[in-house]
């Protein structure tokens, strides 16, 4: 069957829509049903005998299958939901005036594809099984698909038992990333510590044992840095996500502060030189919170913060090379993917915000891949790995760089044109004076004070991540 | 000769939540047919309507059999509950009389 545009015309993408709802909803009723039918199944443990081996049987079976049916009228929701936009464009497409010949061509092609895509989810939604875990190459939205058809059941004894694979899922809501990577937190610290204590208490002398030991330091000070700072947090009553979590090599660690899934404005705080995953993840996740705070002064539309040490920061000997920005900028990129993918509702405003080397990581990132961000806040940058703001794909109203009047790194331009630069064509904002500390303490202060809770340098920042980039102070005019 | 422990309580409790879950398979599955008509109705003459007309059968017959097997899941336990009561019932009372034999 091929769509053709008076059959367009009349297509309904917000009454589709709500059929959808209505799916997710009834998807939601069975999910309830199999919660209360596993709960009564396991309350009856203490019956004993044939008969209650064969009941308990029947009941566990019945409830797998409720689970089942649920992750299958979801995956129908799904394959319709999916499909909405593609609705949409064909229905304007069909419906606008005075169309050329090729107009009304491309109408039909536009509706024939969604139309073809929708029904072949919808014919496997009804039979398929439940696949199993993503494969590794899997793409965040594959993911996003997977989990959002995975029965209950399933998805429970995933978490039970392989939190690990689960955690580096990238596409799952970060509700989930959360609890599967703090399960496998408290797993690896009981372990490491364990181990710790048993090379304790033998003579390093064997090679292979302190390579062991070495590598085991490496990874508990990732672990228990993680550890301390979720549980400052908790203390502070901030509501945070651990969205990733790897301890290998130099290990990666992202924390969301806030609602990354739903917030209209999304930031991402990328670090610089030393602040690898074993040494600034409090101060990275500090200077989000301090910036999400801030936010919430300037708008009241819902904002999240996700400090992002998701790269082998650099130390000095590295730090004049590009490469690990450039691996960092990918990564970055495929961790946006994942964080849009996780989304059900309407994509968020995303500011990405990069401090010194991190900025060059923000620059690789935007060239890295399609368009992820739509605002830049570079600071105190030794470049971007550009020499023009069209290179990172925004325009200089979307890219905005802060450079405090003493910071030795801002003008150097060791990476590309020095994006303060008037020929750069970025926006410049007003940061704060350092405050007056002795030499050499001055220097390391102007490179390090942006995101200083009051300060006017925060206040623009925070006016960016909002989406109010048009109200930044620039350098010069009073705040 | 196997071991058995039962508390009939919970056994009659646990027959009373597969009813109500029964009925509330029932109520999805009369709810679903009217939910792919609402996608079905808003995209007229494609696909999609067609396969949601599909779809919705074979999910909606998945879902009665899985409420007819709560059904029989339910009656099942219900009964067991009762019939483990009047045992427990009878034998208390067979004890109290013989009690009151020996006295």
């Amino acid at each position: 069957m091929t769509a053709d545009v008076r059959m367009a015309e009349r297509w309904d993408a917000w009454s589709c829509g709500n059929g959808v709802s209505r799916l997710f909803g009834l998807a939601d009723d069975l999910d309830g049903a199999y919660q209360r039918l596993a709960v009564t199944t396991a309350g009856l443990v203490d019956w004993r005998g044939p008969a209650a081996e064969r009941a308990r049987g029947r009941m566990q079976v019945a409830a797998g299958t409720v689970s089942g049916l649920a992750g299958l009228v979801r995956r129908a929701a799904d394959a319709v939901r999916v499909g909405l936009p593609g609705i949409a464009e064909a229905a304007r497409l069909a419906t606008a005036p005075a169309q050329t010949f090729a107009e009304a061509a491309d109408a039909v092609a536009v509706a024939t594809s969604v139309d073809a895509r929708i029904a072949t989810g919808l014919a496997t939604a009804g039979a398929a099984p439940a696949p199993a875990i993503p494969p590794g190459g899997a793409t965040p939205a594959e993911v996003a698909r997977w989990w959002i058809a995975l029965p209950p059941h399933l998805r429970h004894q995933l978490m039970e038992h392989q939190a690990g694979a689960l955690g580096r899922l990238v596409g799952l809501p970060a509700d989930v990333r959360d609890e599967a990577n703090r399960r496998q937190l408290t797993r690896l610290l009981a372990r490491l510590r364990a181990e710790r204590d048993r090379l304790a208490g033998s003579l390093l002398t064997v090679p292979l044992q302190l390579s062991r030991a070495t590598l085991l330091k490496s990874m508990l000070t990732i672990a228990e840095s993680v550890e301390r700072t979720l549980a400052m947090l908790a203390d502070r009553r901030l509501s945070a996500r651990l969205l990733t979590l790897d301890l290998i090599d130099a290990g990666r660690v992202a924390i969301g502060l806030g609602d990354v899934d739903r917030a209209q404005n999304v930031a991402v705080v990328v670090p610089g030189m030393g602040d690898d995953a074993g040494h600034g993840v409090p101060g990275t996740v500090g200077r989000a919170a301090d910036l999400l705070a801030e936010a919430s002064r300037q708008s009241v539309q819902s904002t999240a913060v996700v400090a992002w040490v998701g790269y082998a920061a650099p130390g000095w000997r590295q730090v004049t090379f590009p490469t690990r920005a450039r691996t960092g900028g990918r990564v970055l990129t495929a961790d946006l993917a994942a964080l849009a993918a996780a989304r059900t509702g309407e994509p968020a405003h995303v500011t990405l915000v990069g401090h010194s080397y991190g900025s060059t990581v923000v620059g690789a990132a935007m060239q890295a891949g399609p368009r992820r961000a739509d605002d830049l806040v570079l600071l105190g940058s030794p470049g971007v790995l550009a020499d023009r703001v069209g290179e990172l794909g925004l325009s200089g109203r979307h890219t905005y760089v802060g450079e405090a009047a003493l910071d030795p790194i801002a003008d150097t331009g060791v990476f590309g044109a020095d994006p303060g630069d008037r020929g750069f064509g970025a926006t410049r904002i007003r940061v704060d004076a350092a405050p007056g500390r002795p030499w050499p303490d001055a220097i390391i202060a102007a490179h390090s004070h942006y995101f200083d809770p009051g300060s006017e340098s925060l206040r623009n920042i925070a006016r960016v991540v909002v989406g109010r980039g048009s109200d930044v102070t620039r350098p010069g005019a009073t705040s | 000769m196997p071991e058995l422990y039962v508390e009939p309580h919970i056994l009659a409790g646990a027959g009373r939540t597969l009813a109500a879950e029964r009925s509330v398979l029932s109520d999805i599955a009369d709810a679903l047919v009217p939910a792919f008509h609402v996608i079905a109705a808003a995209l007229p003459g494609s696909r999609t309507a067609h396969a949601a007309g599909h779809t919705a059968t074979t999910l909606t017959a998945a879902v009665r059999a899985a409420a007819a097997e709560l059904d029989h899941l339910s009656r099942a336990v219900t009964a067991a509950a009762r019939d483990y009561q009047v045992v427990e019932q009878t034998t208390a009372a067979g004890i109290e009389r013989d009690n009151r034999a020996a006295t």
